[in-house]
C-alpha cells in the first residue's frame, strides 16, 4: 500500500487507553454536545442517521426512520424496493452463500441457537435441520453446511425453512443492517424464509418485535391480523392472534411490508417456492426499560438487605430510580453497547495498521467509524459501540469525519492524529474500504428460482440412497472387470483418475505425481513450483481473510501453533467477537488476530477447503488422482512464529506456499516408513534440504520425514494438503476387522491351544478390498447452490453436472436384504445406492469428465430417465449442480 | 407430568409456570389457607429445632427473623464423622464435574483420583459444586437451614492439598463452612459495605476481625460480605453451604419484569424521548411517565406476589435416593413450604372446576377440593403421597 507522507506530521498520542471496552456497569448518560468537537461529532452522527434513513427509505421503498419516530403509529406500511439498489443487495445470492459456505446446520446447538431450522404444516416449531439437508461434516473442524438442491427437494414436499444471521457472514446484507441499526439504534439482523408452494411455515403468529419483511423470490401470500389487545407483548399476553384480517396481499419480489409488533400474521405460499428475508426491529418498552433499571436496584440501600423470613420487600423503593430522564439514560445505555458491524480483512487492517502506526494515514482508503447507537457519555469520555472513547477537541474532530467516512488523505490533509485511526481500527470500530469504489459491474443473467416442475418422476429404476454413514457392512469392494457392467465404470473410473492427474500438472510446472505415488521405491521428499496460473487460482490471502472477516471459525477450526510445542493449542476466548444473539456465529476479533500472529504464533485454519469451493475442487483433483482423502490447513504467521518445531506427520503431505516465504529444513525419518507411536517429535537431524520457499513453491512430504518450519519474515501462509493413505499395516487391521466373518476366528481360543489363523492368506484380495473401503469412505464434496434442483428439472441453459465423489465409483460386497433383485448395487463417498443398470452410461460419464453440460449429460441415457437420477444424486450430495448465478426481480 | 388416583379426584404435579399469581399463606386466616400457613410454620419450627440439635448455640430462628446479613459465629457440629465424609467423598469424586482456578493447568471435567491428587498436590484447590449427594450429613444442615431462612442453599465441597496457596474470598451471600477433615487457619476481615454486592462494593480490607481454625467438624457462619482467608497445610476438606437470602433487589427485579403485563409498559420507546410531545396517557409523553406509571401498579401485591414466588421456587438441597421413593413416610421437601395459587398464566392449563392450586417446591399441585384439606397435614391417601415422593416435595430422611 502506498502512503502519503504526512507534511507536518501531527502530535499524535501514544495508542495508550484512549479507546477502551466499555465497563458493563459503567453509567451511561445522553450526549449533549457542548465543544466545538463534539458539536462536529453530533452533527456527523445527525446526517449519518439521515444517510441510512434515506438509503433504507430509496432501496426498500420505506420510510423506516418515520415509522421509529412515531412508535405510537400502529399500521402495516408497505413499500417497494428500488430496482437497481435490489440487484446490487442480492439477497438470493447472500442466501445460497450462506447456505453452501457457511456453518449454519450444526445439529448438536438445538434449534435455539442452529442458524438452520425448519418446520411444516403451519406448526409454530423450529426443527435443527438434519440430513441430506444438513451435509455431513467430513471432519471435526468442518462446517455445517447445507445441501441447498436437497432443501430445495424438501420446499417442495411442504417444508418451510429459516436461514438466520445472513447478514453476519455477507457484507452487503450486513451494510443493509447496519443502516437499519443506525436508524433504529437497536441491534437488528436479517433472517432468511424459505417455503414450497402452498406452505404455511410457522402458522399465525405474532413476534415481540416489529418486522420489515422484503420477498425476495416467488410470492407469497400475507395476511395481517388486528392485536388481540393493544401493544401485547410475549410472555405477558396470550400467544394467538385475533384472525380479523386488516391487511392481506400476495407480495412478489421487490415488495416490502412493516408489520408492528404484536400484530399476528399468517404466510401462505403461492404456487411457487419463494424467499423473504425479515428484518427484526428491536425497539426498547417501556417494560424493557423497567426491567434494566431494576437491574440497577442494588444502588438503593434499602434493596440490598437480605429479608427477614415471610417480611415483604418495597419495591416502591424502586421508584426512587425512576424519574425524569430515566429513559434518556435506559436508551443512551442500551445504543451504546450496539456493537460496531466493522470487520476489516487482516491484510487490510495489517497494511492499514503499519501506516497507521508509523505516524501516517494511507493514501488510497475510504475509513468509516461504525457505531449504529450513535454516540453517549461515560462520565468524562464517551460510550461508542461498546467502546469507551477518551479523546480530546482536536480527536472528537477528527471522530466526526470519520463518522461520514473519510478518505486518509483528506484526513493526513488535516493533519488528523493517525493513531487515533490505529486506536480505533484496533478496537473494531472502523470499516476500510478502497478509496475508488469500482463501478458495479453488469448483472448477470437472472435465474428465476425456484419455479416447481410438477414432480412426475418415475419413482422406480432411478436412484435409491440405502445408506449413509456409518458406512455399511459388509462394505465397499473393487469394482469387478470381469462384469461388463462395473468394467465399463472402472474405466471411467480410471480415466477420471488420468484426466485429475493430468488437470494437476498442468498446475505445476514440473511435478511428476505418477512417480510420486508409485509406492514400489521408498518414497523421498520432492520439490516442484505451481504454475503462475495455478497460484492464483489458490488467491490463498484473499481466502484467508474472507474466512477471518465472515466465517464461523468455532469449535475446532482454528488452532495455534507456538513455542515448538508439537500440539495444536486451541484458539483462546479472546480472539473471538462475543455473540450477540443465541444464533450469532462465532466470529473472529481480526485486530486479535494481528496481534497473535505478531506474538510469535502460527494461526493454523484447519478444513478450509471446505469452506471454500475453489479449494474444495482443488482438494477433489487431489482426492482423485491419488485416492486418498486430503483437505487444506492454512497456516498463518507474521515474523519468527517456531510453530510446532520439528516434527514428522503420520501422512504424507503436499505444502504449498501461497503468500510471504517460509525457511524448511528437510530431515531423514527416524527409520523407514516412520508410523507412531513413535512420538511425532522424534526427528532426525540428517537434513536433506534446507531453504527458502516462496509464492508458488511446493514441497511434498512423505510420511516420517522430520521436517521444521521457521519464519523469513514478514507475513506468511501456507496451505498443507495431508493425503491419508492405507498404508500395509492398516489393511492388516482390516483385514482382522473383516475376519469376525469367519466361524473360526470368531472361536475362543483355548488357553494353551492354538490359536486359528485369522488373517487371510490371500493377500491381494484382502488388500483390495481394504484399500476400496478406505477410498470409496472418502467424502463427497458437493456446493449446492441454491435453484440447482429448479435448474435441472427445468434443464435451465448453462447448468452443469458433476460428480462430488471424489474417488468415483465402487462396488458393494453383498446386497443388503431389501435389495431390488433388478438394480445395481453402488457404494461412493460413504454411500450406498442401489441404480437402475440402464444408468450406466450416465454413472460413467459423471466419473470421467469434470463439470459437464447437463445437455452433455441427460444425453447419455432416456433423458427423463437421466433427470431423475441427476436430482436423486443431487439431493444426496453425490452430484453437484452448476448454475448461472445472480438472480434479479422479474421486471 | 404426574398423575395419582385419589380418594375424590387426582392429585397433579407439573413444573410451576412463570408468571403464577402466588401468595403466602397466613397461619392466622381460615380454612384451607390457615391449615397451610401453620403447617408451614410448623415446619419451619421443626427445621430449626433439628439445627439447634445439631449446631448449639446458633439460633437459626433469629438468623432467619433478622434482616442480614449478621455477625460471624463459629459452633462445633454433633454429631460429626470424619471417617464418613472423608469415606463417602473419596468413594464418589471419579467423573465428577470440577471447578478448578481458571490458571490452573490439568484435566476438567472428569477427573481420575490420581490426575485430583496431582493437582492438589501441585497447590490447587478444587471446588466440586452440586456436592449434596457427596455429603448428605452436611445436605441436612442444609436442608434445614434452607427451611429456617427462606433461603436458597447450594453444598459446594473444596478440597485442599498439602502446600495451598493461601485463599481469600468475600461474597455476597451467607455462608456456611464446615471443616470435614484436615485443619485451616481462618481469618475474618469486616464487610466494606452494609449490604454488599460484587461490583459495587468495594473489597474487605483490614486486619482480621476475627482468627481461628477450621478443624473437621467445626462449623463457622461467614456473613455476606465477610472476607476469609484460609491458610495452612497438610490437606484438609471442607464443605461450604452457600446460602442465599431474599433481598429487595430480588423483588425490585420481579416487579419490575411483572410490570410488563400492564398496558402502559407495553409502549415501545421513541427514537428521542425529548422529542415526544406532551401526553399524559403515554408512558414517554411525560418526563415523569415512568415513575408515574410504576407508582400506579399495585405495588403491595407485586412485593408479596414476589415473596411467595421466592419461596415456591425455593427446592430441596438434597435430592431423593432411589431407596427413599419407596417411602410414604416423609416430610415435606419444599423449604418454603406451601404457597397458595390465585391464578395462572394464560398458556397454562387451568385449574380442574373445583380444585386449589398450591405451589411448593418448584411444582404446582393441582389438588382435587376433597384432599385439600388434608394436604396440611399430609393425611393423604397413598396414591398422593407417591405422587409427592415421586417428584422430591417428601422427604424420607425426615422422619
Amino acid at each position: 500500500m502506498t502512503t502519503t507522507a504526512p507534511s507536518a506530521p501531527p502530535p499524535g498520542r501514544a495508542s495508550t487507553a484512549r479507546v477502551t471496552r466499555l465497563d458493563p456497569a459503567a453509567a451511561i448518560e445522553p450526549f449533549t454536545p457542548w465543544s466545538p468537537g463534539e458539536v462536529a461529532l453530533a452533527t456527523a452522527i445527525a446526517a449519518r442517521r439521515d444517510a441510512a434513513a434515506h438509503r433504507v427509505a430509496r432501496d426498500l421503498g420505506v420510510d423506516l426512520r418515520a415509522l421509529v419516530e412515531d412508535p405510537r403509529a400502529q399500521r402495516v406500511v408497505d413499500g417497494r424496493a428500488d430496482l437497481e439498489a435490489w440487484d446490487a443487495l442480492d439477497l438470493l445470492g447472500a442466501v445460497r452463500e450462506v447456505l453452501d459456505r457457511h456453518d449454519v446446520a450444526h445439529q448438536a446447538l438445538g434449534a435455539d441457537r442452529s442458524r438452520l431450522v425448519w418446520t411444516r404444516d403451519g406448526v409454530d416449531a423450529n426443527a435443527v435441520a438434519t440430513g441430506p439437508v444438513a451435509v455431513a461434516s467430513p471432519a471435526r473442524y468442518s462446517p455445517a453446511r447445507a445441501n441447498a438442491v436437497a432443501l430445495e427437494g424438501e420446499l417442495l414436499e411442504g417444508a418451510s425453512y429459516v436461514v438466520k444471521a445472513i447478514d453476519e457472514h455477507v457484507r452487503r446484507a450486513s451494510d443493509l443492517i447496519e443502516d437499519v441499526e443506525t436508524v433504529l439504534g437497536a441491534r437488528s439482523s436479517a433472517l432468511a424464509y424459505l417455503g414450497g408452494p402452498g406452505s404455511r411455515g410457522w402458522g399465525p403468529h405474532y413476534d415481540n418485535h416489529a418486522v420489515l419483511v422484503i420477498q425476495v423470490a416467488g410470492t407469497k401470500r400475507w395476511e395481517v391480523h388486528e392485536p388481540i389487545e393493544p401493544r401485547p407483548l410475549r410472555p405477558h399476553s396470550p400467544y394467538r392472534t385475533s384472525g380479523r384480517i386488516v391487511w392481506r396481499r400476495t407480495l412478489e419480489p421487490g415488495d416490502v411490508v412493516f408489520v408492528p409488533r404484536g400484530w399476528g400474521h399468517e404466510v401462505v405460499g403461492s404456487d411457487s417456492s419463494s424467499l423473504h428475508v425479515t428484518i427484526p426491529l428491536r425497539v426498547r418498552t417501556g417494560a424493557q426499560l423497567l426491567e434494566m433499571v431494576a437491574a440497577q436496584a442494588h444502588e438503593v440501600d434499602e434493596l440490598r438487605a437480605d429479608l427477614p423470613v415471610g417480611a415483604v420487600g418495597r419495591a416502591t423503593a424502586l421508584g426512587r430510580l425512576l424519574g425524569p430522564g430515566t429513559v434518556e439514560r435506559g436508551l443512551a445505555a442500551w445504543r451504546a453497547r450496539l456493537p460496531s458491524r466493522a470487520r476489516p480483512a487482516l491484510s487490510t487492517l495489517d497494511d492499514v495498521l503499519a501506516d497507521l502506526d508509523a505516524g501516517r494515514w494511507p493514501s488510497d482508503v475510504l475509513l468509516r467509524l461504525s457505531a449504529p447507537g450513535g454516540v453517549q457519555r461515560s462520565g468524562s469520555a464517551l460510550a461508542m459501540a461498546g467502546r469507551r472513547l477518551d479523546l480530546d477537541d482536536p480527536e472528537l474532530s477528527t471522530l466526526a469525519e470519520l463518522v461520514g467516512g473519510a478518505r486518509s488523505a483528506d484526513l493526513a490533509a488535516v493533519h488528523a492524529d493517525p493513531t487515533l485511526g490505529a486506536d480505533l481500527l484496533r478496537a473494531g470500530m472502523l470499516h476500510v474500504e478502497p478509496a475508488t469504489v469500482a463501478a458495479t459491474g453488469p448483472v448477470a443473467p437472472s435465474t428465476p428460482w425456484p419455479r416447481p416442475r410438477p414432480p412426475s418422476r418415475p419413482r422406480r429404476g432411478t436412484v435409491v440412497q440405502v445408506g449413509g454413514s456409518p458406512f455399511p457392512t459388509p462394505g465397499a469392494r473393487q469394482l469387478d472387470p470381469t462384469d461388463p457392467w462395473e468394467a465399463e465404470l472402472l474405466a471411467a473410473n480410471e480415466a477420471g483418475r488420468r484426466r485429475a492427474i493430468t488437470e494437476l500438472a498442468d498446475r505445476f510446472e514440473d511435478l511428476d505425481l505418477p512417480a510420486l505415488l508409485d509406492r514400489t521405491r521408498e518414497p523421498r521428499p520432492v520439490r516442484a513450483r505451481l504454475t503462475p496460473a495455478g497460484l492464483h487460482e489458490l488467491d490463498g490471502l484473499a481466502i484467508v481473510d474472507q474466512l477471518l472477516s465472515c466465517h464461523d471459525l468455532g469449535g475446532d477450526a482454528l488452532k495455534l501453533a507456538r513455542d515448538h510445542d508439537p500440539r495444536n493449542r486451541p484458539a483462546p476466548p479472546a480472539l473471538f467477537v462475543a455473540p450477540y444473539s443465541t444464533y450469532s456465529p462465532t466470529l473472529i476479533d481480526v485486530a486479535a488476530v494481528r496481534d497473535l500472529l505478531r506474538d510469535a504464533t502460527t494461526l493454523i485454519a484447519l478444513g478450509i477447503d471446505d469452506r471454500v469451493p475453489a479449494l474444495s475442487r482443488w482438494v477433489a483433483r487431489l482426492e482423485r488422482a491419488t485416492g486418498r482423502r486430503s483437505s487444506i490447513n492454512a497456516y498463518l504467521s507474521h515474523g519468527e512464529a517456531p510453530g510446532f518445531g520439528a516434527h514428522w506427520d503420520d501422512h504424507d503431505v503436499l505444502v504449498l506456499q501461497v503468500a510471504g516465504a517460509k525457511r524448511w529444513s528437510v530431515r531423514e525419518p527416524i527409520e523407514p516408513r516412520t508410523m507412531r507411536p513413535h512420538s511425532p517429535t522424534a526427528v532426525t537431524d540428517r537434513e536433506v534440504w534446507a531453504g527458502t520457499v516462496r509464492p508458488g513453491d511446493a514441497l511434498y512430504l512423505p510420511r516420517g520425514w522430520g521436517h521444521a518450519v521457521g519464519s523469513d519474515g514478514g507475513r506468511s501462509l501456507h496451505f498443507t494438503f495431508p493425503l491419508r493413505a492405507m498404508h500395509a499395516a492398516a489393511i492388516a487391521e482390516h483385514a482382522a476387522g473383516a475376519a469376525v466373518a469367519s466361524p473360526a476366528a470368531r472361536g475362543d481360543v483355548a488357553l494353551l491351544g492354538r490359536p486359528p489363523l485369522i488373517l487371510p492368506t490371500a493377500g491381494g484380495t484382502a488388500t483390495a478390498e481394504a484399500i476400496a473401503f478406505w477410498r470409496a469412505r472418502v467424502p463427497a464434496r458437493a456446493h449446492q447452490p441454491l435453484g440447482g434442483l429448479e435448474a435441472l428439472r427445468a434443464g435451465a441453459p448453462g447448468t452443469t453436472v458433476r460428480l462430488a465423489a471424489a474417488t468415483g465409483w465402487f462396488g458393494r460386497r453383498g446386497d443388503p436384504d431389501q435389495a431390488p433383485t433388478d438394480l445395481r448395487w453402488l457404494v461412493a463417498a460413504d454411500r450406498t445406492l442401489a441404480v437402475d443398470p440402464e444408468l450406466g452410461p450416465l454413472l460413467g460419464v459423471l466419473a470421467t469428465t469434470e463439470a459437464l453440460p447437463l445437455e452433455v449429460a441427460t444425453a447419455t441415457i432416456p433423458e427423463a430417465l437421466a433427470r431423475c437420477a441427476l436430482e436423486d444424486l443431487a439431493r444426496a450430495g453425490l452430484v453437484e449442480v452448476g448454475v448461472p448465478q445472480r438472480a434479479r426481480i422479474p421486471k | 407430568m404426574t398423575d395419582a388416583p385419589a380418594n375424590g379426584g387426582t392429585l397433579r404435579v407439573d413444573p410451576l409456570p412463570d408468571r403464577a399469581d402466588l401468595r403466602v399463606p397466613d397461619p392466622s386466616a381460615p380454612g384451607l389457607e390457615g391449615d397451610l400457613g401453620r403447617a408451614n410454620a410448623a415446619r419451619r419450627t421443626r427445621a430449626i429445632e433439628r439445627w439447634a440439635a445439631r449446631v448449639p448455640g446458633i439460633d437459626a430462628r433469629r438468623w432467619g427473623d433478622e434482616p442480614g446479613p449478621g455477625q460471624p459465629a463459629m459452633a462445633t457440629v454433633e454429631p460429626f464423622s470424619t471417617d464418613r465424609a472423608q469415606g463417602l467423598t473419596a468413594g464418589a469424586l471419579v467423573g465428577r464435574p470440577l471447578e478448578l482456578d481458571p490458571e490452573a493447568e490439568g484435566p476438567v471435567g472428569s477427573p481420575d483420583p490420581p490426575a485430583l491428587a496431582r493437582l492438589l498436590d501441585a497447590g490447587t484447590d478444587v471446588t466440586l459444586a452440586d456436592a449434596a449427594d457427596l455429603l448428605p450429613d452436611v445436605a441436612d444442615l442444609g436442608d434445614d437451614l434452607a427451611a429456617a431462612l427462606a433461603a436458597q442453599v447450594e453444598v459446594v465441597l473444596r478440597l485442599s492439598g498439602p502446600a495451598p496457596v493461601p485463599s481469600s474470598a468475600w461474597f455476597d451471600h451467607d455462608t456456611v463452612l464446615v471443616g470435614l477433615w484436615g485443619e485451616r487457619r481462618l481469618s475474618l476481615i469486616g464487610p466494606a459495605d452494609e449490604a454488599p454486592v460484587p461490583g459495587v462494593s468495594s473489597d474487605p480490607t483490614g486486619p482480621p476481625a476475627w482468627s481461628g481454625s477450621l478443624a473437621a467438624g467445626q462449623l463457622v457462619v461467614l456473613p455476606r460480605g465477610w472476607g476469609r482467608v484460609l491458610e495452612g497445610s497438610g490437606p484438609a476438606g471442607w464443605a461450604e453451604l452457600r446460602v442465599r437470602r431474599l433481598r429487595g433487589t430480588d423483588v425490585a427485579a420481579f416487579v419490575a419484569g411483572r410490570a410488563g403485563g400492564a398496558l402502559a409498559f407495553r409502549e415501545d420507546a421513541p427514537w428521542d424521548p425529548d422529542a415526544v410531545e406532551p401526553d399524559p396517557t403515554s408512558i414517554f409523553g411525560d418526563p415523569d411517565g415512568l415513575a408515574a406509571r410504576f407508582a400506579e401498579l399495585d405495588l403491595d401485591r407485586l412485593s408479596a406476589t414476589a415473596t411467595a414466588a421466592w419461596m415456591a421456587a425455593l427446592r430441596p438441597v438434597r435430592a431423593p435416593t432411589l431407596a427413599d421413593l419407596d417411602d410414604l413416610d416423609g416430610e415435606l421437601a419444599g423449604p418454603g413450604g406451601f404457597v397458595l395459587v390465585e391464578g395462572l398464566p394464560h398458556d397454562a392449563e387451568p385449574l380442574p372446576p373445583g380444585s386449589v392450586g398450591v405451589a411448593i417446591g418448584g411444582h404446582l399441585l393441582r389438588v382435587p377440593a376433597a384432599l385439600a384439606e388434608r394436604l396440611a397435614s399430609l393425611e393423604l391417601p397413598d396414591d398422593a403421597l407417591r405422587t409427592l415422593v415421586r417428584q422430591g416435595l417428601l422427604t424420607p430422611s425426615r422422619r
